[in-house]
């Protein structure tokens, strides 16, 4: 179809420059087309120009032109997959840029995302996106919670206040997070070191699934999550929004506010400006309160930037702070207590009698992520688009543990984990002009990271410095898609810990691995895409991994590394086929990963003694493993307002070496929401309820000796919502109320660390309040 | 705009510059710095009325993992009663041992010890002989009484922030104690 053939004109379309003045039909018909709502790009919306049978697809920034129009009235026609259509009359006699706002097609806010060119899409792999009313019902929530929303990506959770992302089985150092374009670079081995990104700097969040190193490196393994702000402003004036959400349990406050535009001054400058303050007290079971399950968060992120003709730059600053209180009935000591705590079922008192406080006491964390990105793109007509960036960024994280009664020495309020990592990170990127029906990119990155460690024994300081390059090239054919990838990368590492006689020990180690990747994808019509994707990824092994030997506090275990672990490479086939229609949209994704080195925590005998007792022990050992699953969606409109959208996981993990299932895998989870649009009525408009329900079941595949109690039962939670939008005169006001876990259900989840002392968060009401200006 | 662009370059290749050029001191790294390790457990036991004091020690001077800790078995006669003080010290540095007996008597509402095990019952009797502030017992001195010949094990466990005024905390049943557990140590005792 003409839609996706324009494809292929995506690089020309920008340079297409007006003719010759004396030609009578010399006119050009150019412009934007843009989300009436969010005011972003609409890139490959199929512009159509009735009577002068010509047509064309917008760029990444919604930008078209369209020259040879004569000097009369014509019909122009934009469609855009997810807007309504859209029909206006242009009289080319007034030579402006115009602005065409298309309408989201309101009832179909699913969750299942729209053809759009942005980069990821370039990989052809499976992809999903939080964007526009549904990343709007999602603020206040971690980044981990809102991505779970995406049919596949399920969280780690340590209590209610920490969250990570697992895509298809695997978290922490196989999932590779970017903020704005650049890699997030912290302690993230920890399963209880959350994501430091704040969400609300987003207006898309994309999690591509599946082996993703060909173009991003070490560690996307499972898959990328893309936390991505909308591009500058491009009109003169300024524009912004606030969000407050309030949440019951905890007695969570929110405020959110951002603030960009665009002047004439200084070039044409962009900027923006975003902050976020949050603040929870403990959180509530639904039988009791635990004690210091409080939180508290301050964000900032600023960017200023010039979008010329042919060239863009753009500086990005964010810094995420967090403090976060530990539950108090978690920090538990050795495997006795442990034990314990597991036969109570409850905390013990003084771990649950603290009330709806606010005061964030030992144990907790403290984090402090700091990111500067520097980006210049340069457009060299009839060759292609070199980028390049640089960014800098510095991740500090502190661990504080109770403290062991009076003391005077100040060197006793130090936290006892001080974790410093300083990331540098510089990647040139080439986008030829498309050869034929070749398109393709070539890149080349670098990165210099240092570690400071200070505390009790855990992991060494390192310096590592990594490289790496990639070429990446599709082919668009009319109903075929195929494209292909290659990359290198290296990684060098030396170690420096300082032993008890005070001598310094150091180790080099030296990973380096060739990933590759080739997909194919079939578009018969503008309703069906079905594709494939093979990709090698792989991971060289954490600090954690290779060094830690000591006590981690919170699992109750001892936890000892092996230096002598190699890369983790993974071989990854996924099936992803897509049906897109006015009523009905499904998608499933197949997939089966086989990971070469696999690895994880194996127990050994016998257990380590001592001053605590015993505490079960564990060794990093590499195995080979296959995790095999299934994701899928679907949003049914059974009636003109009324819709169906059901998504559900299935994840099978399996240690090939043991013979025996993984642990700590996701159970298998679906989940239903029958949405009610409402009429408008008065001031009140697009109007919706929204029943849910979520249905985990019991993990029952794992290997026995593996943990200390069995998973939980399954559980069943039912969740409301409600949505508005005010119109208040000029001022349009968006208000959601939502009920998590509406009937206050007792449950405790599998991937929780705190499953073995309390329970999950009972109910939860939250209210949310959109103002943009 | 030209001029823009080297400004801009400029600014990056200083950025550039002064990041990559900054050592982080990683190559100096500290030491192992465990403020709360306690390495050394000294049970004394007194007998009643007389000077004669039989020592026990449990120690692990490298910490968790390294060598395992070394135990003394704790040999006692039968039918007497000793009074037993339990003293904790960190030794990781020989140079400046430190007595965290001392901290556990400065905060002494929120510490208490208890003991379990075989022996506890059937080879010997104890019983708290100290109180804090609030005239909880501590379990710093005790009375021990040996009542059985045999052999069985000792489990000596000091909680921190417990709840003292839960059910049979106070008689030293830990049941309900709730808290941390700092100390959680093994004997073998032989009464002959």
């Amino acid at each position: 179809m003409k839609f996706y053939l324009f494809t292929a004109l995506f690089f020309l379309t920008g340079f297409i420059h007006a003719q010759d003045a004396s030609d009578p039909c010399n006119k050009v018909i150019r412009g934007y087309v843009l989300d009436a709502e969010t005011k972003e790009a609409l890139p490959l919306a199929g512009i159509w120009i009735n009577g002068l049978e010509k047509g064309t697809t917008s760029d990444e920034k919604g930008y078209f032109e369209i020259s040879g129009a004569c000097q009369r009235l014509y019909d122009v026609d934009i469609h855009y997959m997810g807007y309504e259509e859209f029909s206006i009359k242009i009289n080319t006699s007034e030579n402006k840029t115009h602005q065409f706002y298309l309408l989201p097609d309101s009832k179909q806010l699913s969750e299942i995302s729209v053809e759009a060119a942005k980069e990821y899409r370039e990989t052809m792999q499976a992809v999903q996106s939080i964007k526009g009313k549904a990343l709007d019902m999602s603020r206040g929530k971690s980044l981990g919670e809102t991505l779970s929303m995406i049919s596949g990506v399920s969280t780690l959770n340590t209590g209610a206040t920490i969250s990570k992302p697992v895509i298809h089985g695997l978290h922490s150092n196989r999932v590779l997070m970017l903020n704005n374009g650049v890699r997030m670079e912290g302690q993230q081995w920890g399963s209880d070191h959350g994501p430091e990104i704040d969400p609300f700097l987003a207006t898309e969040l994309t999690v591509v699934k599946g082996a993703s190193s060909v173009r991003y490196g070490s560690d996307a393994i499972a898959g990328v999550i893309l936390v991505a702000p909308s591009a500058l402003p491009d009109e003169i004036g300024q524009d912004g929004e606030i969000n407050l959400v309030g949440a019951s349990n905890g007695g969570m406050g929110t405020v959110s506010g951002i603030f960009q535009g665009k002047t004439k001054a200084l070039g044409g400058l962009g900027y923006r400006v975003q902050g976020t303050g949050k603040r929870a007290g403990n959180i509530r079971t639904p039988d009791y309160f635990m004690n210091n399950t409080g939180m508290r968060e301050l964000n900032f992120s600023t960017a200023i930037g010039w979008q010329k003709k042919k060239y863009d730059l753009e500086a990005f600053y964010s810094r995420f702070s967090s403090d976060i209180g530990i539950f108090r009935g978690a920090h538990i000591g050795n495997l006795t207590d442990l034990r314990l705590a597991m036969q109570r079922g409850i905390p013990y008192e003084n771990a649950i009698d603290g009330g709806l406080s606010y005061r964030i006491e030992r144990p907790r964390q403290e984090i402090v992520h700091d990111l500067l990105k520097l980006k210049a793109q340069y457009r060299l007509q009839g060759v292609g688009e070199l980028s390049a960036v640089y960014a800098q960024q510095t991740n500090s994280r502190q661990e504080y543990d109770t403290r062991r009664g009076y003391t005077t020495d100040p060197s006793r309020l130090d936290p006892e984990l001080d974790f410093s990592l300083y990331t540098t990170t510089a990647d040139l990127e080439f986008s030829h002009v498309p050869i034929g029906r070749l398109q393709g990119k070539a890149g080349i990155s670098g990165m210099h990271q240092a570690n400071v460690f200070r505390g009790r024994r855990l992991i060494p300081n390192f310096r590592s410095y990594s490289g790496g390059m990639f070429l990446i090239e599709k082919l668009i054919l009319d109903q075929w898609e195929f494209e292909t990838g290659l990359r290198y990368d290296y990684k060098w590492m030396r170690t420096f810990e300082r032993e008890r006689d005070g001598a310094i020990s150091s180790e080099t180690l030296i990973f380096d691995n060739y990933t590759a990747s080739a997909s194919v994808a079939f578009l018969p019509n503008s309703k069906w895409k079905i594709g494939t994707h093979i990709g090698k990824a792989w991971r060289a092994p954490n600090i954690s991994e290779l060094f830690s030997f000591g006590v981690h506090h919170g699992a109750a275990s001892f936890e000892i590394g092996d230096v002598s672990l190699q890369s983790e490479v993974a071989y990854n086939a996924l099936v992803n086929a897509r049906y897109l229609n006015k009523n009905f949209q499904a998608e499933l994704t197949l997939y089966r990963n086989y990971i070469q080195n696999f690895i994880y925590l194996k127990p050994v005998f016998p257990e380590i003694l001592t001053v605590r007792g015993a505490f079960p022990t564990f060794q990093y050992t590499q195995v080979d493993a296959v995790f095999r699953g299934m994701d899928g969606d679907i949003f049914w409109r059974l009636h003109p307002k009324t819709s169906l959208i059901s998504k559900f996981s299935i994840v099978r993990a399996w240690n090939l070496i043991a013979e025996d299932f993984l642990v700590f895998i996701p159970p298998d989870r679906t989940e239903h929401s029958l949405r009610f649009d409402l009429p408008a009525w008065k001031s009140l408009t697009d109007n919706f309820i929204q029943v849910g329900a979520l249905l985990v079941a019991e993990q029952k595949r794992v290997p026995p000796e593996s943990d200390y109690t069995d998973p939980p039962a399954a559980y069943q939670l039912f969740n409301l919502a409600i949505g508005s939008d005010i119109r208040l005169g000029e001022q349009k006001i968006s208000v959601g109320l939502e009920v998590n876990n509406a009937l206050n259900t007792r449950y405790r989840d599998y991937l929780n660390r705190f499953r073995y002392y309390a329970d999950e968060m009972g109910r939860n009401v939250m209210i949310r309040v959109k103002i943009p200006f | 705009m030209n001029s823009l662009m080297n400004k801009f370059s400029a600014l990056l290749l200083a950025t550039l510059l002064l990041a990559t050029a900054c050592n982080r001191g990683e190559e100096d790294p500290d030491g192992d710095n465990d403020g709360e390790v306690i390495t050394t457990i000294v049970l004394k036991f007194t007998e009643a009325g007389t000077n004669n004091t039989l020592e026990f020690t449990w120690e692990d001077l490298d910490g968790p993992g390294g060598n395992a800790p070394v135990i003394d078995p704790i040999v006692l006669a039968n039918n007497k009663t000793y009074n037993l003080s339990i003293e904790l010290f960190d030794k990781t540095d020989p140079n400046d041992i430190e007595d965290i007996t001392e901290e556990i008597e400065g905060e002494d509402d929120e510490h208490q010890f208890f003991f379990q095990g075989k022996a506890v019952g059937n080879l010997i009797r104890i019983q708290y002989a100290d109180e804090d502030g609030d005239g909880n017992p501590v379990g710093l001195k005790n009375t021990v009484t040996t009542i059985s010949t045999g052999s069985g094990t000792f489990i000596i466990t000091l909680r921190h922030e417990l709840n003292k005024n839960a059910a049979g905390v106070k008689d030293g049943n830990i049941a309900n104690a709730g808290g941390d557990t700092d100390v959680e140590a093994t004997f073998q005792l032989t009464v002959q």
